[in-house]
Order: C-alpha cells, then structure tokens, then sequence
C-alpha cells in the first residue's frame, strides 16, 4: 500500500488556497457521501429476555462446577481436577428437563489404562432404571458417546435418576477409581 | 378463451404505449430513420418511456387498470396528433438478395409463432413465475412501490418489470412474458436492419437467425424475464450509436439499459468510446446527463429503501440489513463457479452442445464463435467485435448461459461477417432446425433449461390454466396451497423459491435476504451442533472501574484458507464483578462494527439470538457496550458457538486515561445450552413476523422439523407435491 503522500508534495492541511477555496464543496461531498452509508451509532439495549432460565442448568452437568455438586448423588469425587472428576463404579446423577422431544443423553469421559487392565470393557447408561445403552470402554482414550433417549422416558420439569454402571474398578492407593468424568446429562 | 384476449389486449397496450412513445421521441431526435427501421426502433426507444412512467405512476401509488388505461389512451392520442401514425420516412433500405428475402421470413415466421405461443402460455419459468412477476403481482396489489425487505432481487432495477406491469394490469402473467418476447422479437429485426443499413444485409440477416433460434434465447425471451430485452436494448445503443444519433438519446437508452439489468449498463461505454475517439468531448456531457435521469430512480429508491443505492451489490462500501455482505460474497463466488464446471473449454462445450450445467445453451453453430474473430478485417466487423467484448465484459461474473444475450447479437454478426455468405444460409437453416423445440433431445443426452415442445393448446387456454401449471409448475401447488391455508398478511419463511406470483403472501426465501439469513440463523442455531450457544470464552483481569468494554476480532485468515469464509458472532456478552453479573440498566449503550444494528442481540438475554459480524472476519471487527459511567468489573464471558475457529479476541475496556487491553484470546469451554432452544427459535421467529414455515421433503431441514414438530411449537396445517405448510403455535 501507498503512503498518504505516495511520494508528492503535500500542502499541510488546510493551508493550500486551492484547498481553501473548494472547503465548502469539499464539506458538501463529505456529507453527501456520508449520508449514503446510514450506520447508526450506539444503540439503547433491547429488551431483556430471560429465555436461558436462571441458575444452573439441571439438564446438563460440566464437572468442573462446584454448583454440579447438587445434582451429583453417588460416584463422582468432590475434588475438581482440572475440568474433571474422578467417578466409581456406579455414579449416580439426578437430572431434570424442560423438553422430552428430540433429546439425546451425552457423557464426555476419558477411561484410563488402569480401568482397561482392571477388565473395564463398558459402562452402562440406565435412565430411570432403563437401559438406554452401553459406552464401549475397552480401551482407553477420550469418548463422547451420545444417544437419543425415547421420548417416552422422560418425563419434563421433574427430576430423573441417571445412573453410569461400570463394570470395573481399581485402586489408587486405598481410594476406588473407575474413570474419568467431564460432563453428562441430556443435550439436543 | 377471453383469458387470451386479455392477455393480447395487456401485451400490446403495452407494446403500442411504448411504441407511440417511441415515435414521437425519436421525431424529437430528428434522426432520419426508414420504414422499416422506425417502427422497430420506435418500439424500443419508447419503453424507457412507459417505464419512467409507470415508475412514477407506482410512487405516487396511482397503478390502477384505470389509471393504466387512460394514461395509455392519453399517450396514444397525444402520438396522433403528433402525427406518429403517419408514415414520413422517404427512405428504404437496400433489399435483401433473393435467397434471404424468403429464408429470413420464413424461419422468423415460424419462430416468431413458437415464441408467442410459449409466452401467451402460463407462465412457469423459475424467475419469472417467482420474483420477477411475484415484484409486479405486489405493486399491483398494492397499487405502488413497495419496499421488500425480504428477497434481494427486489432491489436490482426494475426497468422492464414497469412494463410488464402495465400489461399485468390488463393481462396477468401471459401478458407480461409477451412483452418480453416483443423485445426478443424486436432484436433479429433490428440485427437486419442494421445490416441493411451498413451494408451487410445476408450477415444481418444471418446473425439475426443465429440469435433467435438459439434454444437458450427462445425459452428466456418467451418467459417473464429481462435478458432478451437487455440484449435488445444494447443493440439498440449500438445501432444508434453508429446510427449518429443524438448524445441525449444514447443517453437515455443508456440509462435504461441499467435500469433493465445492472450488468447492461456497460453498453454505455460504446457510445461513450465512439465519441471520445471522435474526440467529441461536449457531446458526452447530455450523453451522461440522460443516462443519470432515467437510471436514477432505481439507485435512489435503494438507497430510501434499503440504505444502499447499488444494492443489493456493494454492501460493504453501503452497509445495511437488507443484504449481507457475507452473503454478497458468497453469492458473487458461486456465480463465478457453478458446480461440476472445472474449465473454460467444459464452459464453452455447455454453452453449446450441452447445456446442463450452466442453466440453457446455445446450439453447436456457436462453436463456430472463435471464427468470428475473423471479422476484425472489416470495420463493421471491428465495431461489432468491440460492442461483444463490451456487453460480454460482465460475463465472468456469472457464466450462466443467458448471461450471454446481451453479447449475443454481436457475437452472431461477427461470425455471420467472417463467415462466407453461401454458408450462412445453410447455417442458419441448421441451426434453426436444430434450435427446434424437441430437436435438442435427438442429438443431445440431457439438454438444459429450454423450450422442449410448442405450449400451444395452453396459450389458447384449450386446456385449464391451473391444471396446466400444477404439471408443468413445481411449486404452484404449494404456493396455492399457501394462499389458501393461511391468512392475508401471512408471513411465510420457506426453504426453497416457490412461484410468488402465484400467491399474495409474503414468502421469505431463507437465503435470499438479510431478513431471511437472520430468520435462518435462529432455526440453525436450534438444528446444527456447532451453531449452538455452547462455548464460553471468559476474560478475567485485575477489578477496576470502567466507563466501557468492547471485544476485539483480531485475525484477518488468509484468502483461502481454511478459516476465511468464518462469521464472528456472540449469543450474549455477560459483565460481572466479584462473581455477580452487572444488571444491564437503561444507560447502556451497545455498538458493533460490522453490523451495529444486530449488537443489541448480543445483550438481550436470549440464548437463540447472536450479534453476527454477516461479513468474513477481519481484523478490528468489534463489539461494544457502554456503560453510562463508571462500572466495576472483573470479568466477562462471552457465550458463543463453535462454527468459528478463526475468530482471535481481545478484551479492551475504557478507563478515563482512555482504551487499553484487558485479556486476549482466553481458551474456549463447553457449556450448557437449554433444552428449549427449538421452541425458543420458533417464538424468536414469530417476534420476527414469521406466522408459518414452508418445507419441502428434499430440504435438510425438514427431517428435524417434521420429527420434531412439537418440540418446535409447529403444527402442520397442509401438504402437497412434497411441500409441508407449518403454523407457528
């Protein structure tokens, strides 16, 4: 790209009689070519709309929050690694919705090498005692396992038992660990 | 059978208006003209005329049959007095020789009745039964201009549609698509003339043929399109260029040539360069004045409508709603390359022997285009070589094959020059043999967009016109079905085109407007994972007073790369001190360039709504908020989506001492989104007018919609031909 000057000889501004003379015209085509382009300027707010709910969302649970603590009933550590937490064998979740169409169930989870060696093959996903599925855990690595939950299931605006039933544990030390836990609960 | 007597009746209403017009403007030229050019010419310089006429009639909101008809009567009485009835032209033009005094006739004769047989039939091409009468149906209904805020198309110029308005008046549809063939027409004839009158009577002749019976030509000037008559108004300009007409005469044919298709308007540049080489600079001064007059009115109805006077092209110079640049840009590439096209030589090969991909062809004659080359040895051959690279300047920005018409006629008369006269009467009975409706399909395995049989017994309206068009029509029925099943005022937010003409409700095209972008935005965000308000990004910095906060798009990708075509948006901007979010009280301010008007979507609580940039991220792209005065503040979270890889963010906030940095770029984080989100979509829908939704089988969205119908708040209310009519609950 070129400097403003590109090399000529520039009057300082405004001191140019010739720039002088045509100022008027100059103003007139500013504003004219301005005026083209309508953008307006800062905006007062909309109205607010409280369309996300309040709170913490009771569908859905990151690991990583403390606030998940309330939802989380049996198996999953208090103690936040990171964005995670260790679960056990059986971790139970109570979870609510607000919609029962189109709803799939996801879990975001990492199975270490101890739960593959401690003969970890799946984990079951039950929902109100129902079998909606196994997630393969044979080997280890990060999983995202989603699964659309029939309708039927679900029931909205009241609280449902999720329940996650490996079929391994180990040990760390004297604590039982089955893998590890990012988030679950039901998504679209 | 009175249906065809309206239709004929609307059809030359408008052709004579235009035609008396004509006369008495070119009487005013004083240009001497023969018989047998005067009338041609007359017809063609008149509609920029009619056309400023009923533009006028439809501002002040007069566009009435009553109106129509007596202002028609007016100027046809005015044109008697005038005397344009009387023939005063002395002159005639050299004779063709004998061979060609019959051939033209003859094969423009039985064209000539194929042409206005397929445009007295209903009318069924895409654009023509969509927007192009779908425009004038509204103003009809509406006795005037309307600003259509839901499909862009209703911002190119609209010369032509002013006379098919007159004719719709009287004759509907049928009647608009004839005079669009009166133009397609009018164009062989005045390619003779010209010939006549230069010296080359069989090339004009020839090169006249060569035009009409090309398929792709037959079926665009026999439907409610304007390519034909962009081609003949550019002919024309040339023709009176070299004609010597008056400069302010090239000048308002110049005009409407922008008035009739953007693209045309380059047809000024050859009046324009005729008279520069001739170094007669004062003649383009009422040269350009006349353009400016009569295109005008469609720049500046733009700019009141729509905020941007070439929309809806250039929207990043003119920024607006009513048409994204993000859009622009995509579209504007799209039309470079239509798909499964890889090469200009697989380019030329559609143009001319196939036909599928690039909508219509030309014939094999057009293959012998290259000769025309040949004519650059005579100086007839050099204009017209000159006038082709002219009109066919705007080809590569969109290689459909009717983009050709306006540089067709230039193109045929350079390869009927080049090319030996005993040729070219063999020539053009071959190609007018093979330009035949369902002649293409004995020597072509899947010939495009074209006129594949005479519509005879529909013309006459021997067989029920809606029985007609519901086979010959995809979507008449849904649009039927739309102005049966929903009431008036309707808002209807469809997936795919449907012939608008056809039905009085409003039908807004996903992908064809900034309106309908932002309706489609709030479906996505509730169909397409990585749409969804499902990724934080959190700025946290030392607490400090603040009077305002704005983020900051920093990458400009690389043209080409992976990221280049990515959108910056945010669903919600949360400001938060000490863990509590600032409440948002009324003397906050919100801004964003690009689009300032959507950065309140940013700030209004709703997890379906997103600020969009709705241009390609650049860097210095920013949202903003400002605060009132001085807010406390430690930390802000942006809630985004995943569709934007590219987008690098800095957080600046304003300080008395002025802007400084705050974060940049913080790691993005999953978070939860409602279950809801479709049902909140569909309720941000209907707040954006939309009453129902039309969807048809093959649309990709149909699948969750129609599984999914509750979850939506829709309740399906009709079906046909694979079209599904949804009410909004």
């Amino acid at each position: 790209m070129l400097p403003l000057s590109a090399g000529l000889h520039l009057p300082r501004a405004g001191q140019d009689p010739a720039v002088k003379a045509r100022i008027p015209w100059i103003a007139v085509l500013v504003g004219a070519l301005s005026g083209c382009a309508r953008l307006p300027g800062p905006m007062p707010l909309p109205p607010q709309k409280s369309d996300g709910g309040s709170g913490p969302p009771a569908h859905y649970l990151f690991f990583r929050d403390r606030e998940a603590a309330q939802r989380i009933v049996a198996g999953l550590s208090g103690e936040i690694i990171d964005d995670w937490r260790w679960a056990s064998r059986r971790v139970l979740l109570r979870l609510a919705v607000e919609e029962t169409q189109g709803i799939f169930f996801q879990a975001v989870l990492t199975v270490p090498d101890e739960f593959v060696r401690a003969g970890g093959r799946e984990i079951q996903v039950r929902i109100r005692s129902r079998l909606l599925g196994s997630i393969p855990a044979g080997k280890p690595g990060y999983i995202v396992w989603r699964q659309p939950v029939p309708e039927a299931w679900l029931e909205a605006g009241r609280d449902m038992e999720v329940e996650l039933l490996a079929d391994a544990e180990w040990m760390q030390g004297s604590t039982p660990r089955g893998y590890i836990l990012s988030s679950a609960g039901f998504t679209l | 059978m009175p249906k065809v007597f309206s239709v004929l009746f609307g059809a030359l209403f408008a052709v004579l208006c235009s035609w008396a017009l004509g006369r008495m403007l070119l009487k005013r030229a004083r240009l001497a003209l023969a018989r047998e050019e005067a009338h041609v010419l007359a017809f063609v310089c008149g509609a920029p005329l009619l056309s400023t006429l009923v533009f006028l009639l439809c501002i002040v909101r007069a566009v009435y049959d009553a109106v129509f008809l007596a202002a028609g009567l007016l100027i046809l009485a005015a044109a008697w007095r005038d005397g344009a009835f009387r023939s005063h032209a002395a002159e005639r033009l050299p004779a063709l020789p004998r061979l060609w005094r019959w051939l033209f006739p003859l094969i423009y004769a039985v064209y000539a009745a194929v042409a206005v047989l397929a445009a007295m039939a209903p009318e069924i091409s895409p654009d023509g039964s969509g927007y192009h009468l779908g425009f004038v149906a509204r103003y009809y209904r509406g006795h005037g201009l309307a600003r259509i805020d839901t499909n862009m198309y209703a911002a190119l110029s609209q010369g032509i549609e002013m006379l098919f308005l007159w004719a719709f008046a009287f004759g509907r549809h049928s009647a608009a698509a004839l005079v669009h063939c009166t133009f397609l027409l009018a164009t062989p004839l005045l390619m003779l003339r010209f010939g006549q009158r230069f010296g080359a009577p069989v090339a004009g002749a020839a090169a006249g043929l060569f035009f009409l019976c090309a398929p792709v030509v037959l079926v665009d000037g026999t439907s409610a399109y304007i390519d034909a008559a962009a081609a003949c108004i550019v002919f024309a300009i040339v023709y009176l260029t070299e004609r010597k007409a008056p400069p302010w005469l090239l000048g308002v044919m110049g005009g409407f040539a922008y008035a009739v298709k953007y693209t045309a308007a380059v047809a000024l540049l050859y009046p324009l360069l005729r008279l520069a080489w001739k170094k007669q600079w004062r003649a383009l001064v009422p040269l350009c004045a006349a353009a400016a007059l009569v295109a005008a009115p469609w720049p500046l109805r733009n700019w009141i409508f729509y905020g941007n006077p070439a929309a809806p092209l250039m929207n990043r110079v003119w920024p607006n709603q009513f048409v994204h640049a993000s859009f622009e840009q995509d579209y504007v590439e799209s039309m470079r390359r239509y798909p499964e096209i890889e090469s200009w030589p697989q380019v030329a090969m559609e143009l001319t022997v196939r036909g599928r991909l690039l909508a219509g062809f030309w014939g094999p004659l057009f293959l012998l285009a290259p000769l025309g080359l040949l004519a650059l040895r005579s100086g007839l051959g050099r204009r017209m070589l000159l006038a082709a690279a002219i009109a066919g300047s705007t080809y590569f920005s969109n290689i459909g094959a009717r983009f050709l018409m306006p540089a067709a006629p230039f193109v045929s008369y350079a390869m009927a020059l080049a090319l030996p006269s005993p040729v070219l009467a063999v020539l053009a009975a071959a190609h007018a043999v093979a330009g035949f409706p369902d002649m293409p399909e004995k020597y072509m395995e899947s010939p495009g967009w074209r006129l594949s049989k005479i519509p005879w017994r529909a013309a006459l309206r021997l067989e029920r016109e809606e029985a007609w068009l519901a086979e010959q029509s995809a979507g008449y029925r849904a649009a039927r079905m739309v102005e049966w099943l929903t009431p008036p005022g309707a808002l209807v937010f469809s997936f795919s085109g449907i012939p608008e003409s056809y039905t009085s409700r409003e039908i807004a095209v996903c992908f064809q407007s900034g309106r309908g972008e932002r309706l489609l935005d709030l479906l996505q965000v509730a169909m397409f994972t990585e749409m969804r308000p499902m990724a934080e990004r959190v700025f946290r910095f030392p607490r400090q007073p603040l009077t305002a906060l704005r983020v900051v798009q920093t990458n400009t990708p690389a043209p080409g790369s992976d990221r280049a075509k990515d959108l910056w948006s945010v669903f919600e901007v949360r400001v938060s001190q000490g863990g509590r979010e600032l409440a948002r009280d009324a003397s906050w301010r919100v801004w964003a360039e690009p689009n300032p008007w959507g950065a309140g979507l940013a700030f209004d609580g709703s997890p379906v709504t997103r600020w969009r940039s709705w241009e390609r991220i650049r860097a210095g792209m920013f949202l903003q908020a400002e605060f009132g005065g001085e807010r406390e503040a430690d930390e802000v979270r942006l809630v985004m989506s995943e569709d934007q890889h590219g987008v690098r963010l800095r957080l600046e906030g304003r300080t008395p001492a002025g802007w400084r940095t705050l974060g940049e770029d913080p790691p993005v984080r999953g978070i939860a989104f409602p279950l809801t989100l479709r049902r909140l979509a569909m309720r941000e829908l209907g707040r954006g007018g939309v009453t129902h939704l039309l969807v048809h089988e093959n649309d990709y969205a149909w699948a969750d919609l129609s599984k999914h119908a509750r979850a939506w708040g829709i309740r399906e209310i009709g079906a046909v031909d694979g079209y599904h009519l949804f009410q909004l609950e």
